[in-house]
């Protein structure tokens, strides 16, 4: 039977102790060894975009319930158990243990800051006085669409700045409380963050939230994700030999 | 909108935000095991990009026109850009908006993995990436 492959446990979790199962999935382990995969019996069509969904609420409950996960990349398929030893689980069987020890106590959190953009442009406007000249003279006979590009495009230089100012500025407590972070889109609409945070940090992470949310005034809103699996730093885990977690994400 | 409380969602709630966060990111097997996807999917997020890029630009272009302190200025600058955007001459100040999503998406989706329709799509943002080291001097020598 055609299995999806989901994620990557340790062989001890094969059970998944206090995982709430999404109903369109029936996952189990399969396990080598140390380690196991997260696996389901393959839909008898293509995959969609709709299989995403469950694909990513099985690994949320297995963060959820406490467990460390390795999530695989969706659409990963394997033709049976043995591939699924063979290929994936024995070839790389310390790494993947080491790994999944390097993330034991961490989640991934992430940060969506959609800004206003009147709100922004305003701020800037009222900050700059060249912005307000070059306005001004737009006022002139024979000013034309470049002039006009050229406003545009030095409005929007400056609310870039004033918006990473202000993410900088609003971050700076999650910043403080994350082992680390990366920012995975930006324009001037959207910032988009991930922070790799300690578990027993997530009530913190969530009052900074709560506190960032009350200083946004009509600046900004926020959306706030997680807890995930640590997608945005799998190729920056620390897996060393000795994984003590106080001393291991010190930089 | 709650000012007290934070309300933290389990996951996105959008499917396409959900693509976002699984497509091409976690764990590669390099083996046979892996398939790539069919690409109805990655037409849908393609689209979804598109749409929100430019409505993206539809709203700032708005919001610069604001900044127009001369009354008769409002009623020709935004009619005017839009006009220009329609022929398909504002490509030059939409680039910025499409740029950042195509590049992103392409993060998403890894580049090298589609099919020739794909590739060839992709090409066209990164070439305009390129482009916009220098687009002040270009577009607007009068600025200084």
């Amino acid at each position: 039977m055609v299995l999806l492959v989901h994620g990557i446990l340790r062989a001890e979790d094969a059970d998944l102790p206090g995982v709430g199962l999404p109903d369109a999935l029936r996952p189990r382990a399969v396990t080598a060894g140390p380690v196991g995969a997260l696996v389901s019996p393959a839909p008898d069509r293509e995959l969609t975009a709709q299989d995403a969904e469950p694909h990513l609420d099985l690994l949320i409950a297995v963060v959820a319930a406490g467990l460390p996960v390795l999530p695989v990349a969706f659409g990963t398929v394997a033709p049976d158990d043995d591939a699924v030893r063979e290929e994936v689980l024995d070839p790389e069987a310390g790494l993947l243990e080491q790994r999944l020890a390097a993330v034991a106590d961490l989640i991934e959190l992430r940060l969506d800051v959609v800004f206003d953009t009147d709100a922004s442009v305003a701020a800037v406007r009222d900050a700059d006085p060249d912005l307000r000249r070059m306005a001004e003279r737009l006022g002139g006979p024979g000013v034309g669409l470049s002039e006009r590009l050229a406003l545009g495009e030095a409005t929007a230089t400056r609310v870039a700045e004033h918006q990473s100012a202000l993410v900088e500025e609003w971050t700076a407590e999650l910043e403080e409380l994350a082992e680390r972070s990366a920012v995975l889109h930006g324009d001037e609409q959207l910032r988009r963050i991930a922070y790799l945070v300690r578990r027993d940090r997530l009530d913190d992470a969530d009052a900074a939230v709560s506190r960032l949310q009350a200083a946004l005034g009509n600046r900004a809103r926020i959306e706030y994700i997680g807890p995930l699996p640590v997608y945005s730093f799998l190729d920056d885990l620390d897996v060393g030999p000795s994984p003590e977690p106080a001393s291991q994400w010190g930089w | 909108m709650t000012m007290t409380t934070a309300s933290r969602a389990p996951r996105p709630s959008s499917l396409a935000d959900v693509l976002d966060v699984v497509l091409d990111k976690g764990i590669v097997i390099d083996a046979y095991v892996r398939v790539s996807l069919v690409g109805i999917e990655l037409l849908t997020i393609d689209a979804r990009i598109v749409i929100a890029s430019v409505d993206t630009y539809l709203r700032f272009a708005e919001a610069v026109n604001r900044l127009d302190l001369q009354p008769s200025e409002q009623v020709a600058g935004l009619p005017g850009l839009m006009d220009n955007m329609r022929e398909g001459g504002a490509r030059t100040k939409t680039k910025g908006a499409l740029t950042g999503a195509k590049e992103s998406i392409k993060e998403t989706l890894g580049i090298g993995g589609g099919d020739d329709d794909e590739d060839e799509r992709e090409e066209q943002p990164a070439e305009r990436r390129r482009d916009r080291s220098a687009p002040a001097s270009r577009r607007a020598p009068a600025r200084g």
